[in-house]
């Protein structure tokens, strides 16, 4: 019985494993030889809509002046530019939105270093910078986006993090979906700008790359779940409020927005050009952390979503099998370290036979289906659809990637489904950031000037 | 015969020799020797040292990705050293059915690759030739690196004892064909990557 048990299990893996392997080999298939599915960037609309910008800050200093200057418009913020310019050298220097649309709200969310002083000397300077100071209440990125959207004038929210390079035209390219009636939520692109820093970064880009050039661009043509990413995205204010606003006990508000939104008829959709930069982590401790905190947070939605998802009315069969595909993503490095488990019961209990056959499968399938989220084949394609010729010869130095996202993803599932046993609260801690104060490096200037180069990029 | 040959240079006449047995739809050839347990006191150090390294691993700051890759490592060998402290001989393998094992784990790689490859650098826009290349040239780096890992593998086994089997199976077997499959793939992509980007007629879909 025991041994039936064990070989059944290693059978079910197989399947899984066989399922996802096949679902980003169609993705692939799409991007490279489907015709694509057009965003609204052609659209041209004489109606600029406003819209008020959320960026969470918690000790955010290192960062905060950066994200700002990027912001502001280049006619408001020459003076700024010009001081700061040996700092974010050919940076863009303003957002190409109309001021009298825009509305920035930096949610300082309980800091204790000069976060605080940098926003109002903003304050100070341009009357649409309007700093939320929060020291009451929870803290953490959810609770500080529903603070902000009591405060928030305009429809359109549009969400960055502090430690992101927002380039000139990305508002607008945000924006414009939103003319779109049904649309209830898009996410951009995001894309590492300190890729040349270490091991570390070079390999989170091939993930980034993988996971926004193919899965998402795949997901988007096939109308089914481009999934909103809690930064370089918006969403419409009303909809979300009327919701109950942000889920503050999920760390993963994003993704618990996606399927919200979902639920509710709302489309998601994804932006491949409204590419924007994020400082990677560039240690592993920090890595394990943000991992960490993705998997709970994102197994928290599994717990959560799962079964309406599959009684939802609005959605179709294929979408409602991405959702699950996509709900179960954080949940398969679990099943694969039962899965090495389970092999080595079998081992040591004579069924090398059975092994020794499935074995190769579990371990294709492992490495296709979670080499970094993405398998091989689809971060090669990605790759090569951004012009990389070097970075992608960093694939099989995967293989360590996967160990260690199996360790802490498995970990992360344990504490959601603790947090779903006992109903504790969570406590947010924010990714550390890594850039110098007093701006961007050259490394991370010569970071943008090579993205900006990219084959196929207009 | 190429394993058989290197390894008898070793070993005394008559320790090692070749033996015949029906898989699949012909016969594989196998080297058989002698099974060879540890004994009570290597099982005992193993497990000290594989139980050490455990915990000694995750409280490592620096070369983080390395200390998970040994602890998966340390893991199976403390399996290892835990069933042949408590019970050598239950185990239920000899040098030669794990020697049986390889080769047909190997069989299966070697079916199994061609069609690994073959999905993948399908959706490369590529030519058919310059693809087949590569499938026949990793076909043949296998064969090659096959061959000289079985001569590793049954050396310790039959050197070190059956203690490191699970060890060498399950960390250094069928998991590191994989990833020679995915270096020729990301050589082979990032060379077609170099010589397509003056191609515009390729990157339509790309924005």
């Amino acid at each position: 019985m025991v041994l039936l048990i064990l070989k059944s299990y290693l059978i079910f893996t197989v399947c899984v494993l066989l399922i996802y392997t096949v679902r980003h080999f169609l993705f692939t298939m799409n991007r490279l030889f489907y015709e694509q599915r057009v965003y609204y960037h052609d659209l041209i609309d004489s109606d600029i809509k406003s819209i008020t910008i959320l960026i969470p800050m918690h000790n955010e200093e290192q960062v905060a002046e950066q994200i700002l200057d990027l912001l502001v418009p280049s006619s408001y913020n020459t003076e700024h530019a010009e001081k700061t310019t040996k700092n974010i050298l050919d940076l863009l220097v303003g957002a190409d939105y109309p001021h009298e649309k825009m509305e920035i709200i930096p949610i300082n969310d309980f800091s204790s270093d000069n976060t605080q002083i940098i926003l109002d000397e903003y304050a100070r300077k341009y009357d649409f910078i309007k700093p939320l100071h929060r020291y009451e209440g929870k803290r953490g990125k959810p609770a500080a986006l529903n603070e902000g959207l009591k405060h928030a004038q305009n429809e359109i929210i549009i969400v960055f993090d502090a430690d992101y390079l927002p380039p000139k035209g990305i508002l607008k390219d945000i924006a414009v979906s939103f003319n779109d009636p049904e649309v209830g939520a898009v996410m951009g692109r995001v894309v590492p700008v300190n890729t040349r820093t270490n091991f570390l970064t070079r390999l989170l880009d091939l993930e980034r790359t993988g996971g926004y050039q193919v899965d998402q661009q795949a997901r988007f043509n096939l109308k089914l779940i481009p999934q909103y990413g809690g930064t370089v995205g918006g969403f419409r204010k009303d909809v979300v409020i009327s919701n109950g606003s942000f889920d503050t006990s999920i760390l993963a508000e994003d993704t618990e927005l996606t399927f919200r939104l979902l639920l509710d008829g709302w489309k998601v959709i994804y932006a491949n050009r409204a590419e924007c930069y994020e400082e990677a982590p560039e240690t592993w401790s920090v890595r394990a952390r943000q991992i960490r905190r993705w998997s709970r947070g994102h197994n928290q939605v599994l717990f959560k979503y799962l079964i309406p998802l599959l009684a939802s009315l609005h959605l179709t069969k294929k979408e409602k099998i991405d959702g699950v595909l996509l709900l179960f993503v954080y949940t398969v490095p679990l099943i694969l370290i039962l899965a090495i488990l389970d092999s080595l019961a079998l081992f040591f209990l004579g069924e090398m036979q059975i092994v020794a056959g499935i074995t190769a499968f579990v371990f294709i399938g492992a490495y296709n289906t979670f080499g970094n989220f993405a398998p091989f084949y689809q971060i090669g394609v990605a790759a090569l659809l951004d012009g990389a010729t070097k970075r992608v010869q960093l694939l099989p130095m995967l293989i360590f990637n996967y160990f260690f996202n199996t360790i802490y993803i498995t970990i992360g599932f344990f504490e959601a489904f603790w947090d779903r046993l006992t109903g504790r609260s969570t406590k947010w801690i924010k990714t550390k950031r890594f850039r110098n104060k007093n701006g961007g490096t050259p490394l991370h200037t010569k970071n943008l000037r090579d993205s900006s180069n990219r084959i196929g990029k207009n | 015969m190429i394993a058989k040959t290197v390894l008898s240079s070793y070993y005394p006449l008559g320790t090692i020799s070749v033996i015949e047995q029906p898989f699949l739809w012909k016969n594989i050839f196998i080297v058989s020797l002698p099974k060879k347990n540890p004994s009570a006191l290597i099982s005992v150090i193993n497990l000290i040292i594989s139980s050490g390294l455990i915990i000694v691993l995750p409280r490592i700051k620096k070369f983080k990705l390395i200390a998970i890759y040994f602890i998966f490592l340390a893991s199976i060998q403390m399996f290892s050293a835990l069933f042949f402290t408590f019970s050598p001989s239950e185990f239920p393998y000899s040098a030669t059915e794990f020697s049986e094992f390889y080769i047909k784990s190997e069989i299966s790689i070697w079916i199994f690759m061609p069609l690994i490859l073959s999905m993948a650098l399908m959706l490369l826009p590529a030519p058919f030739l310059p693809k087949l290349m590569l499938i026949l040239f990793a076909l043949l780096y296998s064969f090659l690196f096959g061959t000289l890992r079985y001569i590793i593998f049954l050396f310790i086994i039959h050197e070190f004892s059956s203690l490191y089997m699970a060890l060498l199976f399950f960390a250094f077997g069928p998991l590191i064909d994989f990833v020679y499959i995915v270096g020729i793939y990301s050589f082979y992509s990032s060379r077609l990557a170099e010589s397509l980007k003056s191609s515009e007629a390729v990157w339509k879909w790309s924005y």
